[in-house]
């Protein structure tokens, strides 16, 4: 009886504790009295300041994009590239088995370039998704997080405009709004000043991830998907950069989007 | 009224076993001086792959890694072995070197989410020097960083100079990953260059004994340390001497950190 009165004398401190644990304050979806407005880009692109992104994906999430298409094809889409290269290629989903050779390393060895997984997931001691990022640029950083459930992974390139530009350009997976505000969370300033997000984002959710996007995160956001896919591309820009277009092409049976960003304001 | 006192007293220790739960991470590690790009082996990467998938470790911690080298035959070395053991490779390039790089490198059987390096450069070495560090999520749920190394020789200073700005540059904007840094520190045990490592790091195989010349080790050049110091154990090693692949030995080891 003893032991009980004295983990009953503990209740208070214990309800206490557990209360604060979760009260983090997050920012909502509602308007931020601090926030800036976006300012409009004008309406001329400037072509010398624009860089190109290839993001292949079925937008299905139909399981792992190389499990019916050969890496070659892809070697040589990234070969066959002339004049204004892509910046980054992704390939979505690009699954990473545990023990078995990524195709991102026969692609890095054949195609000449720099990679990175970023995984979807938790790591499974088996399968995680994730996409692919392959670039012919050198790589300033590798950046990224895993944090309760939200994951991005990104290269910084210094890529070649009117002016050399470090751009760090992520991706991820948003299958909900709580991701979007933990990448907030611990990535606002990088994506207010350089970091560029092509991501896939559910469909169901699009709307409210855009106009978290544009309400409470201060950024750009575009997105293409015919509403009959699963996916939908999710194009986000700091205030400076704009996307200017996203259009869909083939090479051999691979589709992919290609994403076409200007940074228009220069300090 | 005695069942309801159980209920809450049963919530209660929930509550309590929840606040100070506990994680142990385990990971295997490697760490292989290659010496020159792998010249004792002819440059080919095959019997380091052989080697790394017998020993199946979680994080491999390369030195003197060649990146299209002539001497190499202009091969991207690294991506090879991350091709025959299905490992995700990091190359961090200290010099241009014979046409391509040459540096230290990591390979991760898990993906790694985000990587960064630290090139240390003197007037007086002989040469610039790069470590590199990855994160890794690993199945269990936590996060651990996993580095590697490879100290300035030329003097006992300027290999504490050395060790200093990677201390710098390592915890400039993390101080809570728990972090392992792998690699050939080029002092002996007991020197003052280890001596100053400790300041801050756990030697987490504190008999490992010596490493080098893989023909009858004397010294001890390559270690295992951990942050934050005194969090890690090590459960088993293995000092692994291949006179047919590197003039050091190479080190195995299973270690632990408990992650409240």
């Amino acid at each position: 009886m003893r032991r009980v009165l004295e983990i009953l004398a503990l209740l208070p401190t214990m309800f206490l504790l557990l209360s604060c644990e979760g009260n983090d304050p997050t920012p909502g979806p509602g308007p931020d009295p601090g926030k800036e407005d976006v300012l409009t880009p004008p309406e001329e692109v400037k072509s010398a300041n624009v860089f190109v992104v290839d993001m292949f994906s079925t937008l299905e999430d139909d399981g792992d994009f190389f499990a019916m298409r050969d890496v070659a094809s892809a070697t040589q889409h990234i070969a066959g590239q002339s004049g204004k290269r892509p910046l980054i290629y992704m390939f979505d989903r690009a699954d990473f088995k545990v023990g078995k050779s990524h195709p991102l390393n026969k692609l890095s060895y054949t195609a000449n370039i720099y990679q990175l997984f970023a995984q979807h997931e938790p790591t499974s001691a088996d399968v995680t998704k994730g996409t692919a990022m392959a670039t012919q640029y050198p790589v300033n950083l590798y950046d990224g997080l895993a944090e309760d459930g939200a994951y991005m992974s990104g290269l910084k390139i210094s890529a070649p405009l009117t002016t050399t530009t470090p751009v760090c350009i992520y991706t991820s997976r948003i299958s909900s709004l709580d991701q979007m505000k933990q990448i907030y969370d611990a990535k606002s300033m990088k994506l207010l000043n350089d970091g560029v997000i092509v991501a896939l984002v559910d469909n169901a959710i699009k709307a409210e991830v855009v106009k978290y996007v544009e309400q409470t995160m201060s950024l750009r956001a575009a997105t293409y998907g015919s509403g009959d896919t699963k996916l939908d591309l999710l194009v986000v820009v700091p205030p400076a950069y704009v996307c200017r277009s996203i259009e869909s092409g083939k090479t051999a049976n691979l589709p992919y989007y290609r994403v076409s960003i200007e940074k228009w304001l220069w300090e | 009224m005695k069942r309801i006192l159980l209920v809450i007293a049963s919530l209660c220790l929930l509550c309590v076993s929840d606040l100070y739960a506990q994680k142990t991470v385990t990971l295997r590690v490697m760490s292989m001086n290659i010496r020159q790009g792998g010249e004792y082996a002819g440059n080919k990467s095959e019997p380091y792959s052989e080697l790394i998938n017998k020993y199946q470790p979680d994080v491999v911690a390369l030195q003197e890694v060649d990146y299209k080298t002539t001497r190499n035959g202009k091969r991207d070395w690294l991506n090879e072995v991350a091709m025959q053991t299905g490992m995700f490779p990091y190359f961090c390039k200290s010099i241009t070197y014979q046409g391509g790089g040459f540096g230290t490198a990591l390979l991760s059987k898990y993906p790694f989410y985000k990587c960064e390096k630290t090139i240390f450069s003197h007037k007086d070495t002989r040469e610039d020097r790069s470590t590199g560090w990855i994160y890794v999520q690993l199945p269990c749920g936590e996060s651990v960083r996993v580095g590697v190394v490879h100290l300035s020789l030329e003097t006992s200073q300027l290999t504490i100079q050395h060790f200093a700005s990677i201390n710098k540059a390592f915890f400039a904007e993390d101080t809570t990953t728990p972090s392992l840094l792998i690699g050939d520190y080029n002092a002996a045990n007991g020197s003052d260059a280890i001596n100053y490592v400790k300041n801050k790091w756990q030697d987490v195989i504190p008999d490992l004994g010596f490493t080098i010349p893989t023909s009858g080790p004397t010294t001890q050049l390559d270690y295992v340390m951990g942050y934050p110091k005194g969090a890690w154990t090590c459960t088993s090693h293995e000092v692994i001497a291949r006179e047919d692949m590197s003039d050091h030995c190479f080190i195995v080891a299973d270690v632990q950190i408990t992650i409240e």
